[in-house]
């Protein structure tokens, strides 16, 4: 009994000195400030991708992703939209797609850590019969782009290019 | 029934019924039934075999169990006075699972201490360092062309950078879909995200 005492007497101590060790201290986030920006502006570049043959049109300007894959899925883009819409904190903007559906864009925050400037924008596309084709949330420094692509349209699909926080 | 069998004691008055016609009848067929029994369970051999193989089982136990070795209790006493343990002593089994214990808590210790990369910069409070590291991690490894539809795919690139844009959450709803990571138009821009949805009616995945 005297060798179960010592021993367990040892396990307990070196479980004591394991535990802080396995429980590194977890930093808490550092609250991000909340800037005075009531809206940003969002151009949206509504692009039609097909296998034709007829390459990219000149129009949309300067994507080069659209020669990488995925987009180098199809050969063929065309410009069919370009709005800007303004995005207020909290509030939808919409937009009527090509096909009949709509494109939903809301500022949900924006996050200020050390010196670079994030903004949290929802996005979301609805069907022609008000159903919800996808929704995502995405985090972007000003003036990033990102591309929603996948609806059907007249034997191809949409292209959405996103870019928030355009002046 | 037993008058028939010859069970009925002394003082036992025999039955009056033979008088009775019906009681007469029934005696006989009794009788009959008990001759036509008899003559089967005589001549079927099994009913012989039965016993003769109970007896031969009895037989065989008993002679078992003069087989069993003996073994006098003062000797077995003297057995365990010699090792010096007693017969419930599980001191050794206990001395090494708490030696198991001790070695798993060693372990936990030294692992703990050494073998979590990483720990050291999130306990210094930089909360970017890791994230950063790991999306150069990613960016430096291709991804295979088979796990572009199962996870967020990063294409090669030719320097680690930070993402302009990060997809924080998705919902594909009831399809299926892919998000990609890919490099900007030039050096200075990040990273940009791609939100890929198949959709049934165009035909498939890119």
């Amino acid at each position: 009994m005297k060798y179960l005492a010592a021993i367990s007497a040892l396990a307990l101590a070196l479980s004591a000195l394991g535990t802080p060790a396995l429980a590194q201290p977890v930093p808490r986030p550092v609250p991000a400030q909340q800037p005075d920006v009531k809206q940003v502006k969002a151009e949206v570049i509504v692009l039609h991708a097909t296998n034709e043959g007829k390459g990219i049109d000149p129009n949309i300007g300067d994507l080069p992703q659209l020669k990488k894959p995925p987009f180098s899925a199809y050969d063929t883009y065309k410009l069919l939209d370009r709005p800007t819409l303004t995005l207020a904190r909290g509030q939808v903007a919409s937009h009527k797609l090509p096909n009949d559906g709509k494109l939903n864009v809301e500022l949900k925050d924006i996050l200020v850590e050390k010196d670079s400037e994030k903004l949290v924008v929802g996005a979301s596309i609805d069907q022609p019969d008000g159903k919800r084709f996808v929704e995502m949330t995405v985090t972007s420094a000003r003036g990033g782009i990102f591309f929603v692509a996948g609806p059907a349209y007249k034997g191809g699909i949409l292209v959405l290019a996103i870019r928030v926080g355009v002046p | 029934m037993r008058w028939l069998d010859g069970e009925l004691d002394e003082g036992e008055a025999a039955p009056g019924q033979l008088e009775d016609a019906t009681a007469a009848r029934k005696l006989r067929d009794l009788e009959l039934v008990g001759s036509v029994v008899r003559e089967r369970a005589e001549g079927d051999p099994r009913a012989d075999g039965i016993a003769d193989a109970v007896m031969a089982a009895l037989a065989a136990e008993q002679a078992e169990r003069h087989e069993a070795k003996v073994i006098p209790l003062a000797e077995r006493r003297a057995d365990r006075a010699a090792t010096g343990r007693p017969a419930n002593d599980n001191a050794r089994s206990i001395f090494a699972l708490a030696a198991l214990a001790a070695a798993a808590a060693a372990g936990l210790f030294f692992w703990g201490r050494g073998g979590a990369p990483g720990s050291d910069e999130l306990a210094s409070g930089d909360l970017s360092a890791p994230m950063d590291q790991i999306v150069a991690e990613r960016a430096a490894t291709p991804a295979p062309e088979a796990a572009l539809f199962t996870e967020p795919a990063v294409a090669p690139q030719p320097e680690a950078r930070p993402p302009a844009v990060e997809v924080a959450a998705v919902n594909f709803g009831a399809r299926q879909g892919s998000v990609f990571y890919m490099g900007g138009s030039d050096a200075a821009d990040g990273m940009t995200a791609v939100v890929w949805v198949t959709d049934d009616a165009a035909g498939g995945r890119p």
